[in-house]
């Protein structure tokens, strides 16, 4: 049985742990608050980008010699994946939760036949997963989203994924990365980015547009800018379901340090009774024998 | 004609205007209600927003492209910014591109 004082130190040790976590979930909550708000922003961007991307899909010419970023490289060889995570634990499940995915995504892909090849975002899958892959993993990028995601870092991510496709280290590429629903609900996801047409596509929608300069010439310039807007959303996605994931393991440590400090003070308080009764029972009993 | 200006990180401008001028990749154009669907690339330049043939707005974007469609025009573009809130003397962007792109545009605006 533990001595009072030992008793006191626990109870002290998870109160300050308590402490640390309470906090820990006010600085997530105020965070996810922004996150949100940021990815709800750049929503009009991507929706307006994915409606143009459509058209032009819907339009291109069968006889037009698509770049390889568009129609791929004709094989389905190697497979890089872009994995999105956070720089820090202490977020529940959610860093894992990727890892997991991406690591049943290479088993199917290497069932196949495939190669994979890895690029991280976030250093916790990195480091989680490059051991088992160091001779695919491309890159790393860490502090990304610090203080908020730069358009800009996200556009030079995307000329070295470009720079990587043009030197042939992938046929094709995914993004793997964790959608926010909720607070309390994400989902890790993946799509497709490289190439653009996917085996799935059905053209519905036909409407003639011109174009300007010439459609080969707008597929330049939007095709890169839709691949950085992809892996943008992606990554404020990842950030805003990190802060929640953070939040909600914070909130439920903060209750369990609660519950336990409850247990811990009932336990206490039992024993110190227990103590008194004994001294009491002691001096009593030796009254009594005299 | 709905007109809306979008950045990656917001969307900047929305609204009913009758008339719009854009920087087209070859030579400025200009967008009535009713347009044929067009897809284009912009260059960075100067954008002239009409309603009832007064300008309201000019902005200035950094490249882009823009989509119309019979009673819409999106612009979809890396930066936007109205001209009015524009000072070039006192400017913390790190992007001296942009800088140096946007001088030269503007300037040359209130030289015509």
């Amino acid at each position: 049985m533990p001595s009072l004082k030992d008793l006191r130190n626990r109870i002290s040790s998870v109160k300050s742990t308590k402490k640390i976590t309470s906090a820990m979930k006010m600085v997530a909550a105020a965070k996810l608050k922004k996150a949100q708000d940021i990815a709800i922003d750049a929503r009009p961007y991507t929706e307006r980008m994915k409606s143009i991307i459509e058209s032009l899909k819907n339009n291109l010419l069968t006889e037009f010699p698509t770049p390889s970023l568009i129609s791929g490289t004709g094989k389905n060889d190697t497979t890089l994946l872009i994995v999105c995570s956070a720089d820090r634990g202490l977020c529940g499940g959610f860093n894992s939760s990727v890892i997991k995915y991406s690591k049943k995504v290479v088993k199917k892909i290497t069932k196949n036949g495939g190669k994979v090849s890895f690029m991280f975002i976030g250093k916790k899958a990195g480091n989680a997963m490059k051991k088992e892959f160091k001779n695919d993993t491309l890159d790393i990028f860490s502090e990304v989203a610090n203080p908020t995601i730069d358009f800009k870092l996200v556009q030079k991510i995307r000329d070295k994924l470009i720079q990587y496709f043009n030197e042939n280290y992938f046929d094709r590429c995914f993004l793997i990365y964790t959608k926010f629903k909720s607070a309390i609900s994400q989902e890790v996801v993946k799509t497709q980015i490289i190439p653009l047409k996917n085996e799935s596509d059905s053209s519905d929608e036909k409407r003639s547009y011109d174009f300007e300069p010439s459609e080969e010439e707008i597929l330049q310039e939007i095709v890169p800018n839709n691949i950085a807007t992809q892996i943008f959303t992606g990554l404020l996605e990842s950030l805003a379901s990190e802060h929640g994931a953070r939040m909600t393991a914070m909130d439920n440590a903060t209750r369990n340090a609660n519950d336990k400090i409850d247990d811990l003070t009932m336990f206490y308080n039992r024993s110190r009774q227990a103590v008194i009764t004994k001294e009491l029972i002691e001096i009593i009993s030796g009254a009594e024998a005299i | 004609m709905l007109t809306e200006i979008v950045c990656p990180n917001k969307l900047f401008f929305s609204k009913d205007v009758d008339f719009v001028i854009l920087p087209g990749a070859e030579g400025d154009f200009g967008v009535l209600n009713h347009h044929s669907p067009l897809i284009s690339n912009l260059r960075s330049g100067l954008i002239y927003i009409y309603i009832e043939n007064k300008i309201i707005n000019i902005f200035f974007i950094k490249q882009g492209v823009c989509q119309i469609t019979q009673n819409k025009c999106i612009i979809l573009t890396e930066r936007a910014e109205e001209t009015q809130d524009i000072d070039l003397s006192d400017e913390k962007i790190d992007d001296e591109e942009y800088l140096k792109l946007k001088k030269t545009i503007i300037n040359k605006k209130y030289y015509n």
